[in-house]
């Protein structure tokens, strides 16, 4: 055995074993968004003074390991808090890739007393849900739902309730069979089969929870198109007017959904990581440092820290003001090899390339499900943004970039959590799920040739 | 400028239309359909191929040239067979079982032809032991194998043994490439040849030709 000493803590290690596992095995937040392939180079620590990755450094004698501190991942849910508890409430939870977002809810009021957020800790072992299902295929589904159901016991903890009361939960496919301690693998090849995609229920000692009765979750449609969109179609209603709205969620994989009355279609696009800030050199989540914002050459930091990266928001910006000051070509060439944003911070061409790949698959999958209803722009009666990434985008960016189309401009609507805010609309005004579910059609993006054309055309800017 | 110049040069900008009328008229001049092939068609695929590997272009750049390139081959194609010109050397490709990307497949095919290599395209979902077949039936030297998710890339694994279970790895190289494949894994596997470009891994496929 070799001993790790990180941040002064004493772990074992088996001689010849890598350091990312130990580091996971012992429950240390270090992340690895690419799954721990040595591709992403975001899981840099310093081993005996050096710097290494902990993915690929394999622990052959005793070593001294130092990370700088994680800050948190900045997180708004746009849920309104009243901080009034009442006789029957129960918890809404979403669990997203990246966060976890749990709201105490009064039944009594149909309103919110207070949401609680974390990290999704199965971010050691990846940034998107492939790198989560090819971990599950290796290692079985405990190692994912152990230390999910910890976090969630936490989060339920926090709140203090004294009693045991209901959950529901929405979130991606791929989340919620590792909440429930289903095998996904096959969700990972194709023709990407869920286990199960219908309201699962389980007892809250079958999976872990403390401080709830029993876990319910809402339904999906698809593999790819799970129980959060369903959730955000049910925020966001289906328009009555006869036009229609987009739902878009922008994630590693964009979920998108084209909703009118009484109909939804909807896909998935691989869009990569780079709205979560892997992938990026420059690359960051959304905490303290991140460039969030960029404009006439002025960099905003989330809580104006010193900036040390880039997050999705910024990227989009950055990306913008390039092309603008003409230093990044329509076809995404570059001048110089790297272009500073602020003393630290920068793009390089890879960058540019990874953008130009995630802008060209969102705007593509937009036009795709827009042929498949045989609609124009003019049908379309808001766009709304859901994710994360969603209430700081700047809508003229994303258009200036080509990630949504400019017809978009003045019609979008940002919606924060629309999967824990529809949950919520679920559990409080007790909605029938049936009409989103029952009416809906999924579009599989691999199998057409229209969105493969799309695709390499909309890829210029 | 010579007519060869003139084609790279056209290939290059993706001018399909141009390239077709300047092969044509290359040919009606009567220039042998194998120079107008090497020394302009090919010329300007591989120019692009270059600037690919350096990040100068991207994927719509090599896909209009790759097209523009083609109109071309296909003016030559019915000479060059009866010119009995020999192709430098034949592969196939596929994406692997599971995965049904194929960009990334269809870059490494045009380049490979822009080498002048003929390629069997498998196209996606690919099962190892189709691979092996075609390359044993078609008399491949080489067999690529791509793949997008960490999911589907043991396929890889599996089509070395495959190919070792019907005793052909001594003559039918292996090939790998994707966004999650590494030089690494490729060893681990005992593949022959990872490459992280298309346009490297064309070179390395007439490499393994010859």
């Amino acid at each position: 055995m070799h001993k790790v000493i990180f941040n002064g803590e004493t772990l074992f290690a088996e001689p010849g074993c890598l350091l990312s596992d130990v580091l996971i095995d012992a429950g240390k937040s270090v992340e690895h968004p690419c799954g721990g392939m040595g591709l992403c180079r975001k899981c840099r620590v310093i081993v005996d003074g050096k710097e290494a990755l902990s993915c690929r450094y394999h622990v052959n004698s005793d070593i001294v390991v130092t990370v700088g501190e994680r800050a948190d991942i900045v997180s708004e849910t746009g849920a309104d808090e009243t901080g009034k508890l009442s006789e029957n409430n129960c918890f809404v939870l979403d669990i997203g890739t990246t966060m976890l977002a749990l709201a105490l809810v009064s039944l009594d009021t149909k309103s919110v007393v207070s949401v609680k957020t974390a990290v999704n800790p199965q971010r050691v072992f990846g940034a998107d849900v492939i790198s989560r299902i090819d971990y599950c295929r290796r290692n079985g589904v405990k190692p994912l739902q152990t230390p999910l159901v910890a976090e969630i016991n936490k989060l339920i903890s926090e709140f203090c309730i004294g009693k045991n009361i209901p959950l529901f939960v929405a979130g991606n496919t791929t989340m919620l069979h590792l909440l429930f301690g289903v095998d996904c693998s096959s969700i990972g090849v194709s023709p990407y089969t869920p286990v199960f995609i219908d309201t699962k229920t389980a007892s809250a000692d079958e999976l872990g929870l403390i401080g709830v009765t029993e876990a319910a979750s809402l339904p999906g449609i698809s593999s790819f198109v799970g129980a959060d969109i369903v959730a955000g179609i049910n925020y966001v209603e289906m328009p009555k007017n006869g036009k229609y709205s987009f739902l878009i969620d922008l994630g590693t994989n964009a979920e998108i959904a084209l909703i009118s009355d009484g109909q939804v279609i909807c896909t998935s696009a691989a869009a990569g990581p780079c709205f979560e800030g892997a992938g990026i050199e420059c690359g960051m989540s959304a905490s303290d440092g991140a460039v969030y914002s960029f404009s006439d050459g002025k960099a905003k930091t989330i809580n104006d820290a010193p900036a040390k990266g880039l997050c999705g928001t910024g990227l989009v910006d950055a990306v913008a003001y390039l092309l603008e000051k003409e230093l990044v070509d329509d076809s995404g060439y570059m001048e110089s090899e790297r272009y500073f944003i602020t003393d630290s911070v920068f793009i390089s061409q890879s960058d540019i390339r990874q953008y130009q790949l995630a802008k060209s698959a969102v705007y593509s999958a937009v036009m795709t499900l827009m042929q498949v209803a045989d609609i124009s722009f003019d049908d379309i009666d808001k766009v709304f943004i859901s994710g994360g990434f969603s209430a700081k985008i700047n809508v003229s960016s994303a258009v200036k970039t080509g990630l949504l189309p400019c017809a978009f401009a003045d019609n979008c609507v940002p919606v924060n959590n629309s999967s824990l805010l529809g949950a919520i609309k679920f559990v409080t005004q007790g909605n029938d799920l049936s009409g989103i579910i029952n009416n809906s059609e999924y579009v599989d993006l691999s199998l057409n040739k229209a969105f493969s054309d799309l695709f390499i055309e909309n890829m210029m800017f | 400028m010579s007519i060869f110049l003139e084609i790279a040069e056209n290939v290059r900008m993706g001018k399909m239309k141009a390239v077709k009328e300047l092969v044509q008229s290359a040919v009606d001049s009567g220039l042998p359909a194998k120079d107008i092939l090497n020394l302009g068609l090919l010329v300007g695929m591989n120019e692009i191929g270059e600037r690919f590997k350096n990040n100068e272009v991207y994927v719509p750049e090599v896909l209009v040239a790759a097209r523009a390139m083609n109109a071309g081959v296909t003016i030559l194609k019915p000479l060059l067979v009866e010119g009995n010109v020999q192709a430098v050397g034949k592969v196939c490709i596929g994406t692997v079982r599971g995965d049904m990307h194929d960009i990334g497949k269809n870059l490494v095919k045009m380049m490979m032809e822009g080498k002048g290599l003929e390629v069997v395209d498998l196209g996606t979902d690919v099962a190892p032991d189709t691979f092996v077949n075609t390359a044993i039936e078609q008399d491949c030297k080489v067999i690529c194998c791509s793949a997008l998710l960490t999911t589907t890339m043991d396929e890889m694994a599996e089509v070395v043994k495959r190919a070792e279970k019907a005793g052909v790895r001594d003559r039918i190289k292996i090939m790998i490439g994707g966004a999650p494949i590494t030089e690494e894994f490729c060893k681990k596997i005992g593949a022959d040849v990872y490459s992280a470009d298309a346009a490297s891994a064309a070179d390395a496929a007439v490499e393994l030709c010859k």
